[in-house]
């Protein structure tokens, strides 16, 4: 049986929106599986500022960069993308403390890095004093984890000295995807891969 | 087209065809069987209930939307996934079935609440996965899906869901974000419009080449803001443009071996022609100067040389009259020359926009009087209605100067109304003795008369066969009667009709 071709394009239409939504999944669901994991330390603030209705707002050490305190291009615009190296001081990938150590508007040849966009350009803060200075805030997309209602409120109970981590999935192309949330190194939340 | 309008024209006219004895009753019931078949599903659908239908699914398909919005956390994650994508089939077998039966405006509704729907889908995978932060990738995710369902299915409900889409995208990066220009946004616009051309889909060309224009619009207006434009700088280039884009429109529309390109083409004219009235009356309210050295300005003279060339060149190829060309010129001109020289005075300033203004929308009128653009007939008389208001209501320095300008309005339009008719008189004349010589040749008359006949006149071309028409026809001044009464009058053709014969048909 032929079908009519406004028929068929339906299947079609159908078939690609299902192809797309899957796709947007098992994207995700690979690079969590395949990624390298590292520990990324969340700046601490205050827990009332946490919360933005269902989900908690991440910070990271570094969503800051200073341009003085990196190296690589230091020309960055509004909106650019960016490729943030970033090193550790110990061996364990998983045990926090990476920092950036170099900002490029193209990705480095080696080392594990992150992409990111420029969300905002200062010259104010840490670079208060020193010339040729500028700097940068950066969306990582993990910058947000939503929970589910009701349950956030072992996260609003969090006092300011204690500490909250990510476990990221890194693919070799810098995107990341957020794995785990933990409070003073005790895992809190898991993402499953679907 | 959903024309009923054209379908009671018919039926009206037809009872007089039958008494002149032009067409016989079974030949006049056939006419109108022929036009119920063609725009009969679609006139009906139009109905109440279709509207319902489009309505119900566009709740339904909000309501998914707004559920996925409220937090649907009690369900585990791979259920809502599975339950959306369910929500999704649904849609699209509803569609299926509809169209199986053949309601095809139901269909379409289905289509909606899935391209909806799918909307949903994005956001629910978004937030449950902790994506939503790569805001642009979910817009490109939307776009591709919905236009290329739009593609698959030929469906101009999903295509317009996807310009509008698009439209969102522009406003929220231009307007919200200060991007500027902000190409993929005007990339998934131009794929709508090839999508709504690949179509023929006549309201999806519209809301297509409206789309683009949207974007023209908002990524002037940011690149003023960013720039610093003056209102009068911002609205000068709105004009410019506006005119470039009719300029183009109407090269496009002659593209009469890809009928599809015409088609696009005639539906950027009438929004093109609504946005040079809207523009060049708010031009004239302006009351202060450019800034100097504006960059405003490279805008202005690169929109108007465009609209000037294209107009140009629709003009060589007898897409649009020389008297349309020249009134594009005298607008660009006086856009540029208005913005230029900006009159400090108040009432020179309003006499010099408001000259401006009625020039164009004599030309509209004239647009709308050649049957080409109907509805330029109303724009441009709404246009002139509003100016002459503005015109009594904001330049009352003295009564008596306005009473002035009306005097001399007056006058001119009455000079400018016998000119025009004269005019009319000379072409009806040289149609009709070109039909004379197109007999002697012993080409058919109908041929020869569209040759000749110049495109603004088209009741020119009924002018060739005198014989049928009755005695008793109505005795008004129409072109049809001049060219009777005139053509016996006329032995020998100008000469020049004898090589533009042999030209090309407009």
């Amino acid at each position: 049986m032929r079908l009519p071709s406004y028929r068929l394009g339906v299947i079609l239409a159908f078939i690609l929106q299902v192809g797309l939504l899957g796709w947007l999944v098992a994207d995700r669901a690979l690079l969590i599986a395949n990624g390298k994991e590292i520990r990324l330390d969340v700046v601490p603030v205050d827990p009332a500022d946490l919360f933005r209705g269902d989900y908690v707002t991440l910070t990271y050490t570094i969503s800051r960069i200073a341009s003085t305190r990196v190296d690589g291009d230091n020309d960055f615009a509004w909106q650019d993308p960016i490729y943030v190296t970033i090193v550790q001081d110990g061996t364990d990938d998983s045990a926090g403390g990476w920092k950036a150590t170099a900002i490029s508007h193209e990705p480095p040849a080696s080392g594990v890095y992150l992409k990111g966009t420029v969300r905002d350009t200062s010259t104010s803060g840490p670079c208060t004093g020193v010339s040729e200075c500028t700097v940068y805030s950066v969306d990582y997309n993990l910058e947000q984890w939503f929970v589910p209602e009701g349950t956030g409120r072992d996260l609003e109970q969090l006092r300011n000295d204690q500490k909250i981590s990510v476990d990221v999935a890194v693919a070799k192309n810098g995107r990341a995807a957020l794995k785990r949330l933990l409070v003073d190194g005790q895992v809190k939340y898991v993402e499953g891969l679907y | 087209m959903q024309d009923a309008a054209y379908r009671k024209r018919l039926a009206d006219d037809l009872p007089r065809w039958l008494d002149a004895g032009w067409v016989n009753a079974g030949g006049a019931s056939a006419i109108l069987a022929d036009v119920d078949a063609a725009e009969g599903p679609r006139r009906t659908a139009f109905s109440l209930s279709a509207i319902l239908g489009t309505l119900g699914a566009l709740l339904l398909g909000l309501a998914v939307i707004a559920y996925v919005g409220s937090q649907w956390e009690a369900v585990p994650r791979v259920l809502r996934l599975a339950a959306i994508a369910l929500a999704l089939l649904i849609a699209y077998v509803a569609t299926f079935e509809f169209d199986r039966r053949g309601h095809r405006i139901f269909a379409e509704a289905g289509l909606l609440a899935a391209g909806l729907v799918y909307a949903g889908a994005i956001a629910l995978v978004g937030q449950a996965y902790h994506l939503s932060g790569d805001f642009a990738g979910a817009v490109m995710l939307f776009e591709a899906g919905i236009l290329g369902a739009a593609l698959f299915t030929g469906s101009p409900t999903l295509n317009m869901l996807g310009l509008i889409g698009a439209g969102y995208w522009t406003w929220l990066a231009t307007s919200g974000n200060g991007i500027v220009p902000h190409w993929p946004s005007l990339v998934a616009m131009a794929l709508g419009v090839v999508v709504a051309t690949v179509q023929r889909a006549h309201y999806g060309r519209i809301v297509a080449v409206c789309a683009v224009m949207f974007w023209m619009a908002l990524t002037l207006f940011e690149l003023g803001h960013q720039h610093d434009w003056s209102f009068l700088g911002h609205l000068a280039a709105f004009a410019t443009v506006s005119l470039a884009v009719f300029g183009v429109g109407a090269m496009l529309a002659g593209f009469a071996r890809v009928p599809r390109i015409a088609a696009l083409g005639d539906a950027v004219l009438w929004p093109a022609l609504l946005a040079v009235l809207v523009t060049l009356g708010a031009l004239q309210t302006t009351s202060h100067n450019l800034r100097v050295g504006e960059d405003v300005w490279n805008v202005i003279v690169v929109a108007g040389a465009i609209a000037v060339i294209a107009a140009g060149i629709a003009t060589l190829f007898r897409l649009l009259s020389l008297l349309d060309f020249l009134a594009m010129l005298v607008l660009t001109a006086g856009t540029m020359a208005f913005t230029l020289f900006h009159p400090a005075d108040d009432v020179a300033r309003n006499a010099a926009g408001g000259a401006i203004v009625i020039v164009a929308a004599l030309w509209a009128i004239g647009l709308g009087q050649s049957g080409r653009h109907p509805i330029g007939k109303a724009f441009g008389l709404a246009a002139f209605g509003l100016e002459v208001i503005y015109i009594y209501v904001f330049t009352i320095g003295s009564r008596i100067d306005t009473a002035l300008a009306f005097l001399i309005g007056g006058v001119l339009f009455i000079v400018l109304a016998y000119v025009l008719f004269r005019i009319d008189r000379m072409l009806a004349r040289r149609a009709a003795a070109a039909t004379t010589v197109a007999d002697a040749t012993t080409e058919t008359p109908a041929e020869a008369a569209a040759i000749v006949a110049p495109p603004v006149l088209p009741t020119v071309t009924m002018a060739p066969e005198p014989a049928s028409i009755p005695a008793e026809a109505e005795p008004e001044p129409s072109a049809l009667t001049e060219a009777q009464a005139e053509a016996p009058e006329v032995t020998t053709p100008p000469p020049d009709e004898e090589s533009s014969g042999g030209g090309g048909a407009p």
